[in-house]
């Protein structure tokens, strides 16, 4: 049963933050409802007004402005998980977008109200951690930015009253990009110097209890940042979901695994330290035993995607640095 | 898409070929309302609105067990717009059981509308009726329950045990219902000091029929006192006979109109929401509509059994089946419903399938405090056969014999008689099944191939089944039609025909055209109303293509008859000399006297004074056995316990495909529900709470599409018995023998002997653990 409520349907921010200021009562955002609408159905969301982002062209964007990549809230996984840019700058992000709910689900879905609705398995959670993401939040204070990490967990620095998630930004995670922001030009001669260049990759994998459509029992993401010529692991971020209220960084894990090769022995061990997380995370629960053996498998899939991905980049460094090339095209709605 | 729908009618169909050329039979015509289906045209009885009509949502209960002191409904009854609020204080205590068919049936009768104690999570505790959704939603938070909670029992076997006190949830003990099938010798068998015994004990799980339309109803009051019901059923019948019981009227005054169906599955096949709808119509005077939501619908009507199967079987040394002891518990639920039948039902299969000189059955049914279980696709068939078809599999291990080999070894052949007493087994063509699948599927190469040593291991099994064509043999099993032309020659066919989706009303449209020379879409073929059609005894049991087919086609025998007859007078010719063709009418001895037939009605109704109507009922005179044989590969992540099926071969002898589009679909579906009962699909009640775990779709993991692998079907056409032009059932046998097939495929691959269904990745990766 739906409780009666008042909607407002800005289109721009600068509407939606005027409409505000006079709004009385809870607030709810709505992206593409697939969270919003079944729980407004059944009362456990009563809100008083709904004001629906989803017709703000500013807030659906996908871009890139040379240094990082920036989202809009409302983009839906369908456009992440088909863009180029997100598969070429943050692949990991497109892999989960992909893997998000059901076909239907995913061409309402928003990357914004993912993190709003803050699932414990939320697929997109982790592979925001991995590639350390940062929020644009606006609300009647203003705006403020947040590393999504401090913006989950930190007490009070989630969403307050009013406020919405307006964008979504990471680094550029191709070769050709520093990853800090630093953008390293594309010298011919540095390239043919033996490919100084940083290889950036990340992956995302999920266990469910099948292929699609399918709420992950585990979920797990993760970015490499390798030395180009030994392969040796010069940062990396790994996080891990459904293990508790939130998915979390693993830096011990991620301290261990610098300055070695990414090799089967690397994965055999990190495998052993994230049963270990497991264990640590879920102690005495029905799910650990499964968690911590299944978990294996994650482990392989995700890195096994990694190693792929490396030796790709290796064979394709002979012919040229890529620049996201044709980035234009790639971008929607900006 | 995974599945391949568009074969061509001839490919993959062994047929003997019969002395004529059938037109009509045989040939893939759509879904009768396909394009209404597709295009959102048809009215569901959820899209019905009438006026003045009321919605009536139910309370149902939070606790597994417990006696209601006090119910106040005084906050809900004092919201504007609210009708009405029921409980067991002001509704019939007429006690009833929802799975008869036919009045004067035995049957524990143990439900009624709203108990005063309440069985299980789920259980009815009140009603509200008012203007619309939300207001019924509203008002049902404000009635305030007051329970005192007993103990309850969530386990078959713990309500066995005679040394823990089991709460009485019934006036019967339990087991409430015991049954012994024996022939032969099996004692002796299994003391034989050279007989090889294999034991297991097979559990399987209640699961969710799933059907895309949740349980609804729709009742109206006339001013006469008539009550009209319109629901999409299985058992039209059966909801006159439960309506008017419960609300003490005489049947001419229940009118029941089968609605479109949105998939049933066995769901729908017992009374649920009808009487309940009907009661707050006659109580309101106004029309009144209950629809579940999922987990509603999950919850609170019907399940398949939880089964827990002992079964031991004798084998020698080469592979000869010497005897078999069976027993199965059955986990019935709260109330009893069909639980003590489908013991029974599941028992005679046991002696259709295999030639077992000696053999034992043993059935007990017992009360929990779970969802009520009763009919379910396949009524007891998927549980024995994966009961049973795994215990081959464990044999042929033990035995080192293939399990394929070991099969043909033992199967019934075309003929044989049913050792336990039942109706012959008819053209039973078992062995044409697995022979002709062992070769199309490449199971010797399938089965030998190296199952790997990594993380992913690939394993081949399959299983056989069989299953009934209707009620002759344990029933009374007849049905009547009236079958009339028209005076432009066009037809209308009134019976009490239930389509749920698999092609009846078009497979009796394309029986009755084959017969009468003429077009199916000449032809009308309403779906039942039991104030105006004549009586058929529902769409369950397999019973309607073999029995309510062959029913069509004696009527439309008799009208042809007729129609030659009268036509024949008006020909001057014997009727044996009048030609049908092309819904054309002539004599042989004046073929330039060819007129339409309807022409030729007109001038029969103007010239001999009569119509062209027959009525005619048909009673069944035989049972024989359908058969499947399903060939299954599958590859097995031993690191994360998630099973993906490779590919499936499901080989069926239906006697003959009067419509192979539907036998195929039908095969495709049971496939997908068959690898959801081995693999994912349980409402998993807590054995401590009593809540099931699986109570909602994000919870209860259907095979999707992405998970389907391609099916390959074919079918064998041998025909032979009595069903219309041979025909044989398959809507239910078609999820029979994909369960254990996909079990013995993942044992095979893994070196297990897995037998608690479903092999979830939990399961198997403590089986591994074990290795």
């Amino acid at each position: 049963m739906m409780h009666k409520f008042r909607m407002a349907c800005p289109d721009s921010v600068a509407e939606t933050l005027e409409l505000l200021a006079g709004m009385e009562g809870e607030i709810a955002y709505l992206g593409g409802g697939t969270d919003l609408v079944p729980q407004m159905q059944d009362g456990r969301r009563q809100p008083d007004w709904v004001v629906d982002l989803s017709q703000i062209p500013e807030l659906a964007c996908i871009r890139f402005d040379g240094e990082r990549i920036r989202l809009g809230s409302t983009a839906t996984f369908t456009q992440i998980a088909g863009s180029a840019l997100i598969e070429e700058q943050g692949r990991c992000l497109a892999q989960a977008a992909g893997q998000v709910g059901s076909v239907q689900i995913r061409n309402r879905a928003t990357l914004g109200g993912n993190i709003a609705s803050a699932s414990p398995a939320g697929d997109s959670l982790p592979v925001l951690l991995a590639l350390d993401a940062k929020l644009t939040v606006l609300g009647p204070a203003g705006e403020r930015r947040i590393s999504f990490e401090r913006f989950q967990i930190e007490p009070g620095e989630g969403l307050r009253r009013g406020e919405l998630i307006a964008g979504i930004d990471f680094a550029a995670g191709s070769r050709g990009h520093t990853g800090d922001g630093r953008h390293v030009p594309a010298d011919k001669s540095d390239f043919s110097a033996g490919g100084r260049h940083p290889i950036r990759v990340s992956a995302f994998g999920k266990i469910g209890s099948r292929q699609s459509v399918t709420i992950a029992k585990l979920n797990m993401a993760a970015f490499l940042e390798m030395e180009p010529g030994e392969g040796i692991v010069v940062k990396s971020r790994l996080a891990l979901g459904a293990l508790g209220r939130h998915p979390f960084r693993l830096r011990n894990v991620e301290e261990e695994m610098r300055g070695r090769r990414l090799d089967d022995s690397l994965i055999v061990d990190v495998t052993k330290r994230l049963q270990e997380v497991v264990d640590g995370a879920i102690p005495g629960r029905y799910s650990q035993t499964y968690k911590r053996q299944a978990i294996r498998g994650l482990a392989a899939d995700v890195f096994g995607d990694l190693q792929q991905q490396v030796s790709v980049e290796k064979a394709s460094s002979s012919n040229g640095p890529d620049q996201g090339g044709g980035k234009e095209e790639q971008e929607i709605g900006c | 898409m995974a599945v391949r729908g568009n074969l061509e009618d001839s490919e993959n169909r062994h047929e003997t070929a019969g002395p004529e050329k059938l037109k009509q039979v045989g040939r893939s015509y759509p879904l009768h309302d396909a394009e209404a289906k597709a295009t959102g045209r048809i009215r569901y009885t959820g899209d019905m609105s009438l006026q003045g009509m009321l919605c009536a949502r139910i309370l149902f209960s939070p606790l597994p067990h417990a006696r209601i002191r006090r119910i106040d409904a005084a906050g809900a009854l004092a919201l504007p717009g609210v009708y009405g609020v029921f409980t067991h204080e002001n509704t019939p205590d007429v006690l009833y059981n929802s799975q008869v068919w036919y009045a004067g049936q035995e049957a524990l009768k143990d439900e009624r509308l709203f108990p005063d104690t309440v069985r299980y999570i789920g259980d009815r505790v009140a009603a509200v009726v008012a203007a619309n959704e939300q207001t019924a939603a509203k008002a049902l938070g404000l009635i305030k329950v007051d329970y005192e909670e007993l103990p309850a029992v969530f386990e078959a076997e713990q309500a066995l045990r005679t040394d823990v006190p089991v709460p009485a949830l019934a006036p019967w003990a339990s087991p409430f219902f015991s049954k012994e099938i024996s022939v032969g010798h099996v004692d002796e068998c299994f003391e034989a000091p050279d007989a090889v015994v294999i034991e297991d004990r097979v559990e399987t799980p209640k699961i969710h029929h799933a059907a895309l339309e949740p349980h609804v109803c729709v009742a109206y009051p006339d001013h006469n006192g008539k009550i009209t019901v319109l629901t999409p059923c299985q058992i039209l019948y059966s909801v006159r006979l439960v309506v008017a019981t419960v609300l003490g009227l005489p049947f001419n005054k229940v009118r029941v109109l089968k609605t479109p169906m949105g998939g049933s599955f066995g769901g729908k096949q017992e009374v649920t929401l009808e009487p309940l709808a009907a009661f707050f119509a006659l109580a309101t005077g106004r029309p009144v509509k209950i629809q579940l939501t999922r987990h509603e619908s999950i919850i609170s009507t019907r399940t398949r059994t939880k089964t827990i199967g002992y079964v031991r079987t004798a084998w020698d040394k080469a592979g000869n089946l010497l005897a078999r002891d069976l027993k199965t518990v059955i986990d019935t639920g709260a109330y009893t419903s069909n639980g003590a039948i489908i013991g029974m039902a599941m028992g005679k299969k046991a002696f259709r399938l295999y030639r077992i000189p000696n053999q034992r059955y043993r059935t007990e049914s017992v009360h929990t405090n779970t969802p009520v279980a009763g009919a379910a696709r396949g009524y007891g068939s998927p549980q024995i056969h994966a009961i049973t078809e795994i215990n081959i599999d464990h044999a042929a291990r033990r035995l080192g014999i293939d399990p394929v080999k070991l099969r043909l070894r033992n199967l019934v052949r075309p003929g044989d008689l049913d050792a336990g007493g039942g109706p012959p087994l008819g053209q039973a063509q078992i062995i044409a099944c697995v022979a002709e699948g062992a070769k199309a599927f490449g199971w010797a190469q399938r089965r030998d191939a190296p199952h790997g040593t990594g993380r992913f291991r690939r394993g081949a099994g399959m299983a056989c089944a069989t299953h009934s064509n209707g009620y002759f043999g344990g029933f009374q099993d007849f049905t009547t039609m009236t079958l009339r032309m028209l005076e432009d020659g066009s037809m209308i066919l009134n019976s009490g025909i239930q389509d749920l989706g698999c092609g009846t009303v078009t497979s009796m449209k394309q029986i009755i055209a084959e017969v009468m020379a003429i077009s199916p879409d000449r032809i009308e073929a309403p779906e039942g109303d039991t104030e105006t059609s004549p009586y058929d005894v529902g769409s369950q049991a397999s019973r309607v293509t073999h029995v309510a087919g062959a029913c069509a086609l004696h009527t439309a025998g008799k009208l042809k008859e007729k129609l030659c007859r009268e036509a024949a007078k008006l020909l001057e010719c014997a009727p044996d000399e009048v030609i049908l063709q092309s819904e054309r009418i002539r004599s042989a001895a004046h073929p330039e006297k060819d007129c339409s037939y309807g022409e030729m009605v007109s001038l029969i109704q103007e010239k001999n004074r009569t119509e062209i109507i027959i009525t005619e009922t048909f009673q069944a005179q035989d049972n024989p056995g359908s058969y499947g044989a399903d060939f299954v590969e599958v590859e097995v992540d031993t690191w994360t316990g998630l099973v993906r099926v490779v590919e499936v071969l499901a080989v069926h002898d239906v006697g003959r495909a009067i419509n192979p589009g539907f036998v195929r679909g039908q095969i495709y579906g049971g496939v997908q529900m068959g690898i959801g009962y081995a693999l994912t699909e349980d409402i998993a009640v807590d054995p401590v709470s009593g809540r099931a775990k699986g109570d909602r779709f994000s919870r209860y993991h259907l095979v999707n599409m992405p998970d389907m692998p391609p099916v390959r079907v074919i079918l064998i056409e041998k025909g032979g018995d009595l069903g219309p032009f041979g025909a044989k059932s398959i809507g239910e046998i078609a999820t029979c023998p994909t369960a254990p097939a996909v079990v013995n495929a993942v044992n095979q691959a893994l070196g297990t002997n897995l037998e608690t269904l479903p092999l979830t990745p939990e399961r198997i990766l403590r089986a591994l653990a074990c290795q």
